[in-house]
């Protein structure tokens, strides 16, 4: 079994870039927002602070506690229900590539060669998508080497077969046979297996 | 059913990033308080001057600390997400270092990813490929195998004046093997 650690975090710059950036934004925006919101209360809190007549508050939290409390609540809420859209959001975008590429390499596995692994310009894993197509060519070449020497050693066979019928095969009919079966053979020793 | 991951990822990823934010609101909330005056004042002067100077300083000082919030907010985002992102980017990587193996005729790995990794199921998908090639590449080499060998018999046979039922035989067995060679590579559609 090969060894399957990894101690580069960061190895697929791109993706994970664009994984992190859709958090880190709405992270973003939602500090903007608590801000603009707590800043605009406060000042409309302390505009009716300075014209009330009767002052019962004495401490800053009395003052500025219920508003930051809120203000922190109410955009927490919305920040909570904008994670839950990001991540639907992030899943759908990497669950369609995904289910495309397992579909072409089931038709791979059905023994298809002929059917390319790929994805749209857009989506992601498009990478991924071109390494699975090398790997499907890859093989497609090797195979299609053993099948141009097939016809090779059916008709070997076949003269062979011709001439014990008629009982005049030959042992050079014999090592006909043979060459074609190493032929092949050699086209095998492209796999290891 | 596309991006198969771990139990709970999800949710992690979701708690976790929540967290950080809300750890951040907490940090924000009590600094801000902080930096006020607590209290402000006993005259009714005394409070109306307090108020008027937290009115004056509240949004720059609002700001700076929210920056200040938002950008260890950011850093923590990052470093969490920078895992979590690595549970999908990692088994991806993997899976395009196998292909090229893979093309490269290498049939006999097996795939197995971390614990902890996603897209499981896509090495599944990957090792169940390589099982079935490697199972038809080897039904071509055993077949190969015994053709070799009947040929061999034949070479002798035919070397020592035999003929009848003996390299009928051998030929048909001969045959037979060229079939199944033929059936497994049209099996193949390249």
């Amino acid at each position: 079994m090969r060894s399957n650690k990894r101690k580069i975090y960061f190895i697929k710059k791109d993706f994970q870039t664009r994984f992190i950036l859709r958090f880190v934004a709405i992270a973003t925006v939602w500090a903007a927002a608590t801000v603009l919101l707590f800043a605009y209360l406060a000042e409309k809190r302390l505009e009716r602070f300075r014209f009330s007549s009767h002052i019962k508050i004495t401490t800053t939290s009395e003052l500025l506690l219920p508003i930051t409390l809120g203000t922190h609540a109410v955009t927490l809420l919305i920040f909570a229900a904008f994670l839950i859209y990001t991540i639907h959001a992030l899943w759908k975008s990497l669950a369609g590539p995904l289910a495309s590429i397992r579909k072409d390499l089931a038709t791979l596995t059905g023994g298809d060669m002929s059917h390319r692994i790929s994805l749209g310009e857009s989506d992601k894993f498009n990478d991924l998508a071109a390494d699975l197509d090398g790997m499907r060519l890859g093989l497609r070449e090797k195979v299609m080497q053993m099948k141009e020497q097939q016809p090779g050693l059916a008709d070997a066979s076949a003269k062979l077969g011709a001439a014990i019928g008629k009982g005049n095969a030959s042992v050079a009919d014999a090592d006909s046979l043979l060459a074609a079966v190493q032929r092949m053979q050699k086209n095998i020793e492209n796999f290891q297996l | 059913m596309g991006l198969t991951t771990q139990k709970n990822y999800r949710l992690l990823v979701y708690g976790n990033t929540l967290l950080i934010v809300m750890l951040g609101a907490l940090f924000a909330g009590c600094v801000l308080f902080w930096l006020l005056p607590a209290e402000l004042g006993e005259s009714f002067g005394d409070i109306m001057a307090t108020a008027q100077e937290i009115r004056r300083v509240l949004v720059w000082r609002l700001a700076t600390l929210y920056a200040i919030t938002a950008l260890l907010i950011v850093l923590g985002i990052a470093l969490i997400h920078l895992f979590y992102s690595h549970r999908i980017a990692g088994p991806v990587y993997r899976l395009g270092k196998e292909a090229a193996r893979i093309a490269q005729g290498n049939l006999l790995g097996h795939i197995s990813f971390r614990r902890k990794d996603n897209l499981t199921d896509m090495a599944e998908v990957l090792n169940d490929l390589v099982a079935r090639y490697q199972g038809r590449i080897n039904n071509v080499k055993g077949c190969l195998s015994v053709i070799d060998t009947q040929a061999r018999t034949l070479s002798d046979l035919l070397q020592h004046g035999k003929t009848g039922d003996d390299l009928k035989q051998t030929a048909a067995t001969i045959t037979e093997n060229v079939d199944k060679i033929e059936r497994t590579l049209s099996g193949m559609r390249t």
